[in-house]
């Protein structure tokens, strides 16, 4: 026995936070499709009973499924703005606020600031549920931190 | 003593999270393993909706044949399926009006998977059980390319033996070959049920046919397979399925009986629900 929570208990544990951090990376329509195949997806991973934090891991999960998400969602933008001149000069006016600016980050600065700002993680604990290197999360996030000033400070 | 421009970031970020959907929003988590619960089949409508849909329609028909179990299940009659040149051996279990071609995989033929046709015919489902070619009592050779040929022959049989839908459910390798057949626009079954389907078999690739399916597809993973990757595999597939489609990934039971003697009542079950929902 190794004390872990059952997987019922940490999807009651964790459903709701993995569901806001969704919501920031791929928008409230999206963001239960994605919590949901990210936990099918842990929990059909051969790692998944031998991983020690779960939590961490269901972050990465919902990170991966937000970016396969996010790359089919841009190939179809892709497709349309061909089909739809005049769209790409909409989508960039639409910066009025913080909010804005910070959903206009990069997939992976938002995360990276969403799990900083919004969960309180440390930039240990951010890059084992992104997967990514310490030095990466603290680039993205002056990146990103130096790309919301520029709106802050307007 | 806080930053205001980081106090700007976290409110704007908390503006963002306080948007999110309710978790109720996320399907019933109830699928997930439970310790020591009963291990029943666990509909996961990851993409929401269909599966909901079958099973709230399903519920009561499920509810009904269940408690009519153990009814009498016919006992099965040879039959002769034609796929092409191939002459296919077929155990045909005749009950009520809806029916289920269940095709064997290698390994299993239709003998050994009795147990899930008696379960269905109990059901008052009529069950073709068909050995693809080079199986059990279908002369050879084998020929996994073939297999879809085979599966959508077997439908065209049953539908000659009942007036109502038929289902086609595979198992295993021929679980690979209805999830390649449900983009056959030959096939004349409703939907197609896959349980436990590779990704691909020897160049059948259900994962490369999923997008073109012309039915529903419902696929069935194991979770935490010690031999093979399942789930990961059911998950590859469901992904790559257009809607409308389910998944639903059982729980491994530690066990030394054979695959069909543990899950086998689930796999039932699951063809039950999508039976009635259809």
């Amino acid at each position: 026995m190794t004390g872990r929570p059952s997987d019922a208990e940490l999807f009651r544990r964790h459903a709701d936070e993995l569901l806001a951090f969704a919501t920031g990376l791929v928008g409230r329509n999206d963001a239960a499709d994605v919590v949901s195949a990210a936990f099918v997806a842990a929990m059909s991973s051969r790692a998944w009973s031998a991983v020690e934090h779960p939590r961490a891991y269901l972050y990465r999960c919902v990170d991966s499924e937000a970016k396969r998400l996010h790359r089919s969602r841009s190939r179809r933008e892709a497709r349309e703005r061909k089909a739809a001149v005049g769209e790409g000069v909409v989508m960039a006016e639409q910066r009025p606020d913080v909010v804005a600016a910070v959903l206009g980050l990069s997939l992976r600065q938002r995360a990276v600031v969403f799990l900083t700002y919004w969960t309180g993680m440390t930039p240990p604990e951010v890059a084992t549920a992104l997967g990514i290197s310490q030095g990466s999360v603290r680039r993205h996030l002056a990146r990103a931190r130096q790309n919301l000033r520029e709106v802050i400070d307007e | 003593m806080s930053d205001p421009f980081d106090d700007r970031i976290r409110e704007a970020v908390a503006r963002i999270a306080a948007t999110r959907p309710a978790v109720d929003a996320l399907p019933d988590p109830s699928w997930i393993r439970l310790a020591g619960s009963r291990h029943r089949p666990r509909l996961v409508p990851v993409l929401a909706g269909f599966v909901l849909m079958l099973a709230a329609a399903g519920a009561g028909f499920l509810v009904a044949r269940l408690e009519s179990r153990p009814a009498a299940a016919p006992e099965p009659v040879a039959a002769t399926v034609l796929s092409g040149s191939a002459v296919l051996h077929a155990d045909l279990y005749r009950a009520g009006e809806r029916g289920v071609v269940l095709g064997t995989g290698y390994g299993w033929d239709a003998a050994d998977l009795a147990p899930i046709a008696r379960l269905l015919a109990g059901a008052d489902v009529t069950v073709l059980v068909v050995d693809v070619r080079g199986v059990g009592g279908s002369a050879g050779p084998a020929d996994v390319l073939a297999m879809p040929d085979d599966l959508v022959a077997a439908v065209d049989h049953l539908r000659d033996v009942v007036s109502g839908p038929v289902w086609l459910m595979g198992f295993s390798h021929s679980a690979t070959g209805a999830v390649v057949a449900a983009a056959d626009p030959r096939l004349a079954a409703v939907g197609v049920a896959a349980m436990l389907p590779f990704t691909s078999y020897q160049g059948l690739d259900a994962e490369a046919a999923a997008p073109g399916s012309l039915v529903p597809l419902h696929i069935v993973g194991l979770s935490q397979d010690r031999m093979f990757s399942s789930a990961a595999w059911a998950l590859d597939i469901y992904r790559a399925a257009p809607e409308p489609k389910s998944i639903e990934i059982l729980p491994r039971i530690p066990t030394d009986t054979d695959l069909i003697t543990t899950y086998g009542p689930s796999f039932a079950d699951s063809m039950l629900i999508l039976i009635a929902g259809s």
